[in-house]
């Protein structure tokens, strides 16, 4: 066998058959060339190998965090299609409720949450495990959101802090004894959104008069 | 339909294999989180398309990709310098103990010779020795024979070591 350096670094591989690797051994007793090139490739490879890191914890949560944002609008031919064919269906149907007189019918619909909100309901619902200091931020539909969580009494409360107010969805109630825009509740969650000194939403199961006091502590 | 959840669970387990190639990718590690969400965020959009090959060489393809195509687009715009700062947090933000400075520096060192290798040589040795891809993946990810990877591979290797060397860094296996 020549020098071979394919062959060389295959072994050091381990990528090489058992006749292989047993020609390149008997090579490399009486080659010296080939065995410092080996020795050089060992060592290269420990030292790039040194370099293996873990990803930072807080970086599965951004990733999640940022797919809840893109889910709402990633595009999608068949969601799009259905929506627009779902919007038709419920113009429809909305006309038709009003000439029969039967509004009850579409009553209940939920207009869609604006897309930050969307996704801190969503990052809510899933539990994610966020560290108590606020990652790095993730951007939804242009809007940058910080978010940490914090325990109340054993209860996780989700904080997204952002660089502009929240938008409040359907369904909202403005509050107007403090510095808090707006207050809502989707299910068991409740969400509690503050502008004052910065934009802070605040997502948690709990009762809406509690995560209230939570929001002011965060505001005061 | 894309399934959001299934696409995170068949995903994330990967994320440590793409975070090492988007580090040793992209100049800062802020620059390298933002990568990796860029990378997740295409594979997102293309996993309904995606072919039966396996998920981990997938993955590591759109961040290859995805690098060049933001290496492309600063290269058509004015350049800043790196904000200094984003290194010395590094250094500064660690514990004052003598021995994981020293590995700091290190480990400083170690990617800067990385960072000094040709690039084909260094996109191989991040696949295979940092991403843990076989050379046949790496070759498939890259577009060259498994031959050609082989060779840059171990050109790279030794260059590494050699550039350690001179800087009186040296790593046994």
């Amino acid at each position: 066998m020549t020098h071979d350096e394919v062959a060389l670094v295959a072994y050091v591989s381990g990528e090489l058959n058992p006749d292989d690797a047993d020609r390149v051994e008997r090579h490399l007793v009486d080659c010296d060339e080939c065995w410092a090139a080996i020795q050089g490739d060992a060592r290269g490879r420990a030292a790039a190998e040194s370099l293996r890191e873990l990803a930072p914890p807080a970086l599965r949560d951004r990733i999640r965090f940022a797919m809840e944002g893109e889910k709402g609008s990633a595009p999608r031919r068949a969601g799009r299609w259905f929506s627009r064919a779902a919007a038709a269906l419920v113009v429809v149907l909305t006309a038709g409720a009003v000439i029969a007189g039967v509004s009850q019918v579409v009553g209940h619909r939920q207009p869609s949450d604006p897309p930050s909100v969307a996704a801190i309901i969503r990052l809510a619902g899933v539990g994610a495990d966020l560290g108590t200091a606020p990652a790095s931020p993730v951007a939804v539909h242009g809007q940058l959101l910080w978010v940490s969580r914090l325990n109340d009494g054993g209860i996780p409360v989700l904080v997204a802090r952002s660089d502009r107010p929240f938008p409040p969805p359907a369904g909202a109630t403005p509050m107007v004894t403090w510095a808090s825009p707006w207050i809502a509740s989707r299910g068991q969650l409740s969400l509690v959104c503050v502008n004052r000194p910065h934009p802070v939403l605040l997502a948690a199961r709990m009762p809406a008069d509690r995560l209230a006091a939570i929001a002011a502590q965060l505001a005061s | 339909m894309t399934d959001h959840a299934a696409f995170l669970d068949t995903t994330l387990p990967h994320l440590d294999v793409v975070w090492n190639v988007a580090r040793r990718l992209a100049p800062d590690p802020a620059s390298a989180e933002d990568l990796v969400q860029e990378t997740y965020l295409r594979a997102y959009r293309s996993y309904g398309t995606k072919g039966s090959g396996e998920m981990r060489s997938w993955l590591v393809a759109i961040c290859l990709n995805t690098a060049r195509s933001e290496f492309r687009r600063r290269q058509r715009r004015p350049q800043t310098e790196p904000d200094a700062s984003l290194f010395m947090t590094t250094l500064a933000g660690d514990d004052d103990v003598a021995g994981e400075a020293l590995a700091t520096v290190e480990r400083e060192a170690l990617g800067q010779a990385l960072a000094e290798l040709p690039q084909p040589q260094r996109t191989a040795i991040v696949l295979v020795d940092l991403a843990g891809l076989t050379a046949a993946e790496a070759a498939v990810v890259v577009g060259a024979p498994r031959s050609t990877i082989l060779a840059r591979i171990h050109r790279g290797r030794r260059h590494l070591a050699l550039l350690l060397e001179q800087q009186g860094i040296r790593h046994d296996s």
